[in-house]
Formats: structure tokens, sequence, C-alpha cells
């Protein structure tokens, strides 16, 4: 089986840090091998072969060796990245007959590690929050694709629990479906912080990641305004079509998100200008200390900024955190719905919230033209320089193009 | 002809000013000003007198000086204006011209004031420690403004005595009462030299208000600042018999403040205004306490007397 | 006699027009044919200003004189005109500092303690202390600064009060001080055609909710022009809100004209027309225009924003606001008016570095757009220069350009709304009142230097009329994307721009440039003015 296998050796992770970080470096920590596939790790498991996998931000900056080493210690060596996936199940699963195209749903908490009895989060219906993460039952891993047991998108095959299987309707081509798990979460982050209907939402960051969340918004909430902060021109374009009421780039964010809420701007000393008053909610998608710390001075007091891009260590003022009494808080990955802008009710799983989603907002049309694991560094560096060449998403064809 | 050749001169003087501008604008940052050494740290400055400059070719080198470089240089910046020349009719050396010091500029633009037969016998004793102590700049003001060093470290009265013979041989002079530069534009107390000059001598005191020179060459500054300057000329004063040297300074301190509160009456129409700076505003009143400086508004005194004070004449 | 302003035609052997173009100028060869219209030749200026002021003031027109309307224990309040006025700002010392003294010698006189001088800025920014001080003069600055001196704040509900609505529906609202005073003595500089008369007052002392009874696209539109008070809607209600405060408040008006001797010595050639320069002129047009164009566009502000203009009084009437008001345009139309024949297919103008707007300050892609289309265009008595769905050329560099501390709510009226609609109507439905309630513009405008948050649409809604009438505008040298946020095209050079304009003009069309600054107002009279191809 051919695979993508990532090796965090010491070496390797300098010199990643020194040189990977230029855009289409080289990414030392990463081999083309071919090794054997993963063993099923009991009942229950499924042999799959992914049709597509996506390439995460959060997979780029741990290739950079950019990402927080507190990942690192929820994680398992040598692994094969890739968590979002759409495959096709290829033995051994009891309900699962062979062939049906399903959507991974990475995490591996206690019921997928077969733990007894399941740790408290996991019992109060927040997998997201597992416990049991850090090694029980199997290697450590937050989510597959970072797993050395189960393997990872990036491979000709992986195995997952049967719970972590969703199948895909008939509807949704592959493109659309490589985009579940990211749109999974962007609905996560915005049904845990649902806006109200009078709130102006901020959405710093225009990535994947921002450019789902701001398509959540209009899917499952009703805020007032929503603000688009994006970088690069194809970004603001699409942010707009996705339903932004407002596109700026980064430089005019300030004095747009003023504009917009009728904030008062302060230009102090040594210190970059921000404002009192401002939005009323704010989704920091670009996972930077820039992009936070802009968030976080564009937010009213009382107001609330959610990370949904994934930070690592940063040097932040927070100051204006403290003075406006701000919630500041995380959004990881996805799990049970209970509450939100359209209230969930009964409580659903955010797998089946997105596969529904999706039919509406054919999220597909972000996904660039996959490319086969050979050129996987044509493909990376394709990823990381995404926003500039005008491509959002870009994806792994496993079983090879065409 | 002539219009062409005054056309030209202001398209020059247009250009001039205009460089001075530019310059000035390129200011390299200020650096702070020299600490003061103790005299005793420094070469000991000439005073050794040079007569060579009162010689009738330095004289004639002068004239050639003043009129084609210095004055014509005075003209572009400040387009001086000279009130009170009349105070001057009749006056003959030696007389003691007594300006206010506010700028480097004060000596030659008093100089500048001068009718021609006047300014020739006029000497400009100059702070030997400064302008005597390396030679091209001694040799510069003594060609220039016929200064003559005046040791204000070490020996004044031995200075003080050859200012007096100097008076004698009938030579005027212009000597600054004040001693030094005023930092802020304003006038600082005056010394008794040129009071007690005027007692032993007997020469005329001619009260003399330089305006405007602050703004033109501040003390401090590289380069100086195009600005309207003029020079207020008084009639001049004569100690009395009885007088002491220090109630003669008073009246010569009077009339040069006298000379000052009208000429800024006179100001109010003929210069452009100056924005004052922070200490103007914040001592108001300041060391000259009759000055002519506004009180700040004040609602119970009403404004009507005030205005009537600054009327011009 | 001064000689009168003229109509030149481009010739074969014709040197080459002078263009302004923002911070520098350009030397343009027009096509044969073109009508070049040139101000007339500056009056000479009073020889005794201020025995004129006093002789005014003593012998006003339709009032008592000024002495006997004073007396001890009044309230007395005089406004004077602010930065906008004159432009370039004058030589020392400026006419208002006249004014002013000779009235203050009267109040201290009459022995009038409670003298307030408000400097009529409406919703313009606020004056620095040093403009200030050049406007007012060294002697009233020191006596009055800056308790009983001081800018006019139209967003302090305590320092206004409201005197009625006329028949019109239109609220008049003003400074509670000067409403309340038992006279109140206007003090103007009338530079244009548009300015003195009730506007001075009913605009100078009024806030928002009062200008919005005519500062509005409806109002603007049936404005024609802006120079032709007796044709502009804008001057009808600025009159009825006059006429109606004026019943409150006894309103004393001391309206001055100045000779059009714009620019100093040394730049000359800009006050003369290029056949009668000299040899100095000549070299000095392509000194400046060489220095300008390659120095940075601050620097070449800089440069520009040194001259002082050497304007000198033509008149001066005091008095009734009506019989002052007609009296000063008088006096002004006969330095400024120009008879023109025929309207033309092409208006070209270039614009200065200085408009209203921006003393000192950066003149901003809308404020490019208020000077073409609102003033340029504007520039006429009768009928308009250009002909209905002709072009307008102007050239401007049309940076994208702001100045921070000034024109905070242009950034945002070029980013956020012009990127939206450039329709005036609107405009002024969905965006104005946002901008005038904002609090943060409130806050710059009252204790920063910013003009207030609506001004920007002021500025669009001048050229409303221009809008409706023109049918194609474009920028020589105009920076692309401006030039397209602002619905204007670019060309790179005239040539090419007249060529763009005939694709809406159709060919040979017939242009017409205004030499201006100085400035003049065209007299435009129906006639056969055909295009100039021989």
């Amino acid at each position: 089986m051919r695979a993508l296998e990532c090796t965090p050796t010491l070496p390797g992770y300098a010199l990643a840090r020194v040189a990977g970080g230029t855009r289409g470096g080289p990414f030392t920590m990463l081999r083309l091998t071919h090794r054997p596939p993963p063993e099923l790790l009991g009942e229950g498991w499924v042999r799959l072969r992914p049709r597509l996998a996506g390439i995460c931000g959060s997979d780029l900056s741990a290739l950079r060796g950019h990402a927080s080493p507190y990942l690192g210690a929820l994680a398992s060596s040598p692994f094969v990245p890739g968590h979002e996936v759409v495959a096709t199940v290829a033995g051994g699963g009891g309900r699962w007959s062979d062939g049906t195209r399903v959507v991974v749903e990475p995490l591996l908490h206690c019921g997928v590690r077969g733990v007894l009895p399941p740790c408290p989060r996991c019992a109060a219906g927040e997998p997201q929050g597992c416990e049991a993460v850090a090694g029980d039952g199997f290697a450590a891993g937050l989510q597959s694709g970072y797993c050395a047991a189960t393997g990872g998108g990036w491979a000709g095959e992986m195995v997952a629990h049967q719970s972590q299987l969703h199948e895909v309707p008939g509807a949704l081509d592959d493109r659309d479906a490589v985009m579940v798990e990211p749109l999974a979460c962007a609905l996560h982050a915005v049904l845990r912080t649902p806006p109200g209907p009078g709130d102006r939402v901020l959405v710093v960051g225009a990535g994947t990641l921002g450019l789902l969340i701001i398509a959540a918004l209009r899917h499952a909430a009703r805020p007032r305004r929503v603000i688009a902060v994006a970088k690069h021109d194809g970004q603001r374009r699409l942010a707009g079509r996705l339903g932004a009421d407002v596109v700026c780039t980064p430089a005019a964010m300030l004095r747009t998100v003023r504009f917009e809420t009728g904030a008062r701007l302060v230009e102090g000393r040594a210190v970059a200008p921000f404002l009192l008053g401002g939005a009323d909610l704010a989704f920091e998608c670009s996972g930077t200390a820039a992009g936070l710390q802009s968030a976080i001075g564009c937010t009213r007091a009382g107001g609330t900024v959610v990370m949904v891009g994934m930070p690592g260590r940063a040097t932040i003022d927070l100051a204006p955190a403290w003075h406006r009494e701000l919630s500041l808080r995380g959004a990881y990955g996805y799990g049970i719905e209970t509450a939100g802008g359209m209230a969930v009710e009964p409580p659903r799983r955010t797998f089946a919230i997105a596969l529904e989603a999706a039919q509406a907002l054919r999220p597909g049309r972000l996904v660039d033209d996959p490319l086969p694991l050979e050129d996987y560094r044509r493909a990376l560096s394709r990823a990381s320089s995404a926003g500039s060449r005008g491509a959002v998403k870009v994806a792994f064809a496993p079983q090879g193009v065409g | 002809m002539s219009r062409r050749a005054a056309r030209a001169g202001s398209a020059l003087r247009w250009a001039a000013e205009d460089t001075v501008r530019m310059l000035r604008a390129w200011r390299p940052p200020e650096r702070p000003e020299p600490v003061e050494q103790t005299p005793r740290d420094r070469r000991p400055p000439r005073s050794a007198e040079p007569t060579w400059g009162r010689s009738d070719t330095s004289a004639t080198v002068r004239r050639a000086i003043q009129r084609h470089g210095l004055f014509p240089l005075l003209d572009v910046l400040g387009r001086p204006t000279v009130v009170g020349l009349h105070h001057l009719q009749g006056a003959r050396p030696p007389l003691i011209l007594a300006p206010n010091h506010a700028s480097h500029a004060d000596a030659p633009l008093v100089l500048r004031a001068l009718p021609p037969a006047l300014r020739d016998d006029t000497l400009v004793p100059a702070a030997a420690d400064y302008f005597f102590k390396r030679r091209w700049l001694s040799v510069a003001v003594t060609l220039a403004m016929n200064a003559v060093p005046f040791d204000r470290r070490h020996d004044i009265a031995d200075s003080v005595r050859r200012l007096e013979r100097l008076l004698r041989h009938g030579h005027s002079i212009v000597l600054f009462p004040e001693g030094s530069r005023a930092r802020d534009g304003r006038l600082r107390g005056f010394k008794a030299g040129v009071a007690h000059l005027a007692c032993q001598t007997g020469a005329p005191v001619v009260p003399v208000y330089v305006q405007g020179t602050h703004a033109l060459l501040p003390p401090g500054a590289a380069l100086p600042r195009p600005s309207a300057v003029a020079v207020h000329f008084g009639h001049p004063l004569v100690a009395q018999p009885e007088e002491s040297a220090r109630a003669f300074n008073e009246r010569i301190e009077v009339a040069v403040a006298e000379l000052m509160t009208a000429a800024r009456g006179h100001a109010y129409r003929d210069t452009a205004p100056r924005r004052p700076g922070w200490r103007e505003r914040w001592r108001p009143g300041g060391a000259l306490a009759a000055g002519p400086q506004p009180e700040p508004p004040d609602a119970s005194e009403g404004w009507i007397a005030r205005w009537r004070s600054t009327t011009p004449r | 006699m001064n000689r009168p302003g003229t109509v030149v035609e481009v010739g074969r052997s014709s040197p080459p027009t002078l263009v302004h173009n923002g911070d520098s100028v350009v030397l343009q060869r027009f096509p044969v044919g073109t009508r070049v219209v040139y101000p007339p030749d500056p009056l000479t200026g009073l020889r005794d200003p201020d025995g004129a002021i006093r002789r005014a003031l003593l012998n006003p027109l339709d009032s008592e004189p000024l002495p006997a309307l004073l007396h001890a224990g009044m309230r007395l309040t005089i406004a004077v005109d602010d930065i906008s006025l004159p432009l370039p700002p004058m030589r020392w010392p400026d006419v208002r500092s006249r004014v002013l003294e000779a009235v203050l010698d009267m109040a201290a006189d009459a022995g009038v303690e409670d003298v307030e001088i408000i400097i009529a800025t409406s919703l313009h920014r606020r004056m620095t202390e040093a403009e200030v001080l050049h406007a007012v003069g060294r002697r009233v600055f020191d006596a009055f600064w800056p308790d009983r001196l001081y800018n006019f704040d139209a967003e302090d509900p305590e320092a206004l009060v409201e005197l009625g609505t006329t028949e019109e529906g239109e609220v008049v609202e003003i400074s509670k001080r000067a409403a309340t005073s038992d006279l109140l003595v206007y003090v103007n500089i009338n530079l244009v055609a548009m300015d003195g008369g009730h506007k001075s007052v009913a605009v100078g002392l009024a806030p928002y909710r009062s200008l919005r009874h005519h500062h509005n696209v409806d109002t603007l539109r049936h404005t024609r022009s802006l120079m032709d008070p007796p044709r502009s809607a804008l001057h009808r209600s600025c009159t009825r809100m006059g006429r109606l405060l004026e019943t409150h408040v006894r309103v004393f008006k001391v309206e001055t004209t100045l000779n059009n001797d714009t620019f100093p010595a040394a730049l000359g050639f800009l006050n003369r027309r290029e056949s009668e320069w000299t040899v100095k002129d000549r070299a000095m047009a392509r000194v400046v225009a060489q220095a300008t164009a390659s120095m940075p566009p601050a620097q070449a502000r800089a440069v520009f924003q040194r001259t002082r203009a050497p304007y000198a009084l033509t008149g001066v009437f005091a008095g009734a606001t009506e019989p002052v008001h007609a009296r000063a345009l008088e006096s002004l139309y006969r330095q400024q008016a120009v008879p023109v024949r025929g309207q033309s297919d092409v208006l070209s103008v270039g614009i200065p570095y200085v408009g209203p707007y921006n003393v000192n300050s950066i003149m901003n892609p809308v404020l490019v757009h208020c000077m073409g289309l609102g003033y340029f265009f504007n520039l006429y008595r009768g009928m308009p220069l250009v002909r209905r769905g002709g072009v307008l050329i102007m050239t401007h560099p049309c940076r994208e350009e702001f100045h921070p501390v000034h024109h905070p709510s242009y950034i945002d009226f070029y980013e956020q709304v012009l990127s939206e609609t450039r329709d005036p109507e609107r405009i002024e439905v969905e965006y104005e009142e946002r901008f005038a309630s904002d609090a943060w513009y409130r806050q710059l405008y009252r204790r920063s230097h910013a003009y207030h948050g609506v001004h920007p649409f002021y500025m669009w809604y001048w050229g409303a009329h221009a809008l409706e009438h023109l049918g194609d505008v474009v920028v020589v040298g105009g920076d692309r994307a401006v030039c397209e946020r602002l619905g204007f095209r670019s060309a790179s050079t005239l040539d090419d721009a007249l060529e763009m304009a005939t694709q809406t003009v159709g060919p040979h069309p017939s242009v017409t440039h205004l030499h201006c600054p100085p400035l003049f107002v065209c007299d435009v009279e129906a006639g056969g003015f055909e295009a100039g191809a021989p």
C-alpha cells in the first residue's frame, strides 16, 4: 500500500521549521512509502479505500513544524495524515457493505477506542473533549490521521470504527463529501456559539474554514450582518458569494468594522489602532496571532471571540480581552449538537447536520482538481499558497486520478 | 532695464527663499547643545585685539562684503523694515547702540539699518570665547561686521576699559545690554555695563529694538527661516551728570521696552503672525513686568481695556 | 480700467496652455479651435481698505450705522467665515482681521462688554489655533482666544436653538449664542457668487438638522447654477430660512469682495495668459511643472500650500443682508464675469491643488468629484458651458489619498458607499443618516479637526446637477482604479481623453477649456459656436 507517512524526528522537525516554512519548501518529515495496510483493530472495525482526502491547514502546520507541541503529545508516530476523508468500504465491516461511499468522522473518542465505561466527557455527549485520546485502547491520537494505529486518508487504505462512518447520499459527489468534515467543524463552531438575530458577526480569515463559517452562519443562524476579512481577491469574491454582507482586506478591517458597527476608533501610542465597540461575535479562522489580536481589538465589551483556526504559541496582548470581559473560547471538531441558532431538537450529530447542509451548500465547488499521492510536493505547496492562487481546498486522490 | 533687473531680483529671491526652506526641511536631527566647559579647560581665547580690522583696506573689503553679500542676504531672509531713523539725525559718533538680543542676526541687522556714515565707524564687540576662538570665524566677523573681541569670561573690566578707549577714539559700538541672547525671544534683565560705559565716556546711548529675529534665527537653529524683521531706533539717551549707572541702566531698559511695545502695535499690521512658543504662554508677563504681553483672558476684567492697550500707533 | 475676461481660440501658433493638475501644472496642447476662457485682469484694490471698511460700517445699506446699534450691556456676537475662504489663504493681513478690528473698535467705544466671535465652520473642520490666528489677526486673537473666539460646534445640543419652520417646512436651527444676541455681525468674504447673503448665517451657524433641507440631491439638481443665486434652489431655501431667522435676531452683514490676484509674484505666470508670458514666466512654468511633477506628492503639496494669495479688497458693503448681498454680487461679477457665446460638446478643466475643503490638507478623490462636477461645472450663469450629454474632461492625478485627520468619514464614504453605488439618490436614502449620526465621526468633528460625518455626502450631491447633465466624465492622468470607483473614465493623455469623448459626443467635438484659477464665472448665452475644425 502506498502511503504518505509522517515521522516527526527531531532533525526533521528542525529542518522543517527552518526551511519548510517557506512556500513550497521541503516537507522533510513526510515521505511516500510502501507499507502494509493497518490491521483491523477489533470487532466493528472496517477497512476503507480513501477516494479523496483533503489537506487541512492543521496538517500543513504539523508538517512544517509550526503546530503546537501540545498536539504532538496527542499524536503517535509514524502516522499517515489525512482526516478529511471520503472513502469506499472495502471489507470487514458488519452492517457496512463493501463499496459503500462513506465520510469518516475522525474523532478517536472512547466509543471508538472501546473504553468502558466512557470518560466523563464522552458520557456527557461531548466526544470532542474525550479524555482517552492519549493512548487508551490503542495508540494515542486525537483523530484518524494523527494515530499510528488507524492510518489516515493520505494512503491507499486505512481502518476506521463503524461508528465513525456516515454514508454519503447519492446527491453528493466526492468533492462535496470531502468538504463535509471541515463543514462539520464550521457548523459546530457556529452552533456552539450561535449569534443572536441582532448580532453583527466578524469572520477573520477566509481560507476553507473561514469561508465555511460564513456559509454555516447563513445556513444555521440568523446574524444581522456578517463582516468577512479576506486577504486575497479570490477569497473576497467567494466570501461574498457565500453570504458575507461586507468583505474587506485585513488592512481595511478596522475601518470597515468600525463603520459597520458604529464603533469608535482609538489610536494610541505604540499600539495598533483598535475599536471601542465593534462586533458582537468574532470567529477567528486564520489561526494566526495577528488574526486573533485584531479579532480581540474589534469585538465589543462582553462579546465573544471564537478561535476556530488552530492557534499555536503566540504573543498576544490580552489586556483588551480582560478589559472588555470578552469570552474567549475555542471551537474544536464536532460532536453532538443540542442547541443552536435554530434549536437542534432532538440532539443530532454534527456530521448528520453537515451532510444535510452539504446538499444545500454544495461545498465541492471549493475543491481543486485532486492530485495523486506521488505529486504530494506539488499538492502541499499548492495547498500552502491556495489563497493567493485563488484555490481553497486541495485534496489527494489516493487511488489515483481519473 | 531696471524693471527687468527688479524682476530678475525677485525671481532670485524666490529661488533663494525656496532653497533655504528646502534646506530647512532636511535639517539633520537636532544635536544637544554642547555642555558648557569651564574656562580653564579651554584654549585661552584670542582676546588680543586685532587692529588690522580697522585698517582702510579692511574697511573697503568690509563695505564690499556688506553691500554685495551680507545685506542682500538679510534682505532676502528678513526684508528688514527700519523705523525711527529720524532719531539719529544729527547724532555723531561715538554712540552706543543698545539693542535687545535674541539672535546672531541682531548685530548685522542693526548695521544694515544704520546710515552708511555711522555704520563705517561702528564696531561690534563680540564674545571672545565664541567668535574669536576659531581663526576663520574671527576673520569672518572682523571683516564682515568690524567685530572686536569682548572677553566676558576672564577679565570683563579689562574688556570694558578697552571699549572705553575705542569710544574715546570716536568709534561707535553695538553693545547688547542683555549680555547674551534671550532664549525665548523676550527681554532679559539689562546688565549695567552699557550704562557704566556711557557714564564714563558721556557717549549717548541709542535704544534699539530688533523685532522678529527670534523667528528668523533662534538660538540653536542651524539655518535661518525667512520672516519679516524690523529695527526700531529710539531717541538717544545721555547720562545725567549725577546719575548712577544703575539708574541710567533702568532708563535704557525702559526705553527699549517702550520701543518694543510700540513695535508690537506696529507688528499687528506689518509682520506675519508668529505662533507664541509655549514658554511665552506658560509665563504670562514673563521677565518683563511692564511688557506688552497681553494678559490671559480674564472674564472679570473684560476685553475693552486690553483692546485699547494694543491699538496701533 | 482692467481688461475683461475673454475667450481665446487656440490657433496653430498658440503656445501650449497651462492646465492645473493637482499638486502640479502641465502645459497642454489643445486642438486648434479649442476655446480657452481667461479670467479678467485683477481690479485695482481699494487704496485705503481700513478706511473703506470704516466708511461702510458708518454708512450701511438699509440700516443704522453700526455704532448706533451698539450700546453698553448688550450681547454682541460676531461670526466670520472659516478656512474655506478665501482660496488659497490670503496674505497677511487677512481681510477678516481688518473688518473685525474695525467692528471691535466701535464695540469698545460703545462699551460693549459681552462680545463673542464665532468662526462659522458649520460642518467643516474646526480651524487650528494657527489658522484662526492668521484669519483674525494677532490683536483680535490675543484679546479673545480661546474662550470668546471659538469654532462653531454643530453637534453641541446645548449651543443650538430651533427658531421655527419656514413655509416650506424647513427647520431653522442655529447657534444659540448667535440667536440670543442683541446683534449678530457676520463678516463674509465673497470669493465666488455662491458665498454670502442669507447663506452665511443659515449655513455657517447651522447644524445638520437644518442643513439637510437644502443640502440634498433634489435641491442641488435644481440649483442651476451654484454661482447664480436667483436660479439656485439652494439659495432660495437659504433665503427663506434667513428671512425667518432675521425675525428673531438682528443681523448686520459685512460682505467683502476681493480681486482675483490669486498667485504671488513668483508664481505670477499662473495669473497670466500664456501668450503674454515673459521669458521668466515661461521658465518658471517649466521649472514648476517639472519640479512638482518629479517631487513626491507630499512635498509638491507642501510647496503649493505655502503660497499665500496677494488678494486685494475691491469692495466692502455693510448693512441689511439683502441689499448688501446684491451690491457684493455686483462687485464680484464686475471682477469675475466673462461673457461666453454658446455651449460646447466638451468642457475641459484642470483641478488645482486646493479647494474649499482641503486647505492645508489633501485633495482626495471625493473632493476631486466635488471640484470638477460641483464647482467648475457650475461656473456659469445662464446655461452650462457644456451641452446636455456633453463630456467633462478633468486633469488630476486622482490618487487614492485621504487626510486621516481631516477627512475620516470620506475614507468610509469612498470605501463603503461608492463601492456599492454612485447614484446620489440611493446614497442619500441608504447611507446619509448613518454617517450623520455616527458617534465616532461626531467625536472627531467636535474634538479633533475632522469634517462632519455627513460632509462627503454633500460633496457628492454638489455634483448631482452635473451628473444628470453630462454624458461622460474623463480624467486625464487619473488613477484607473480610483476613477472607476468615482464613475469616471481615465485617460493617459489629453488626446486620448478627447478621443474617448468622441464616443459620446461624436467626431470633431467643440472644446472649451477653463483657464481657472484665478476664479471667474461665465455668462453663457445661446449662440453659434461651431466645432473648431478650420
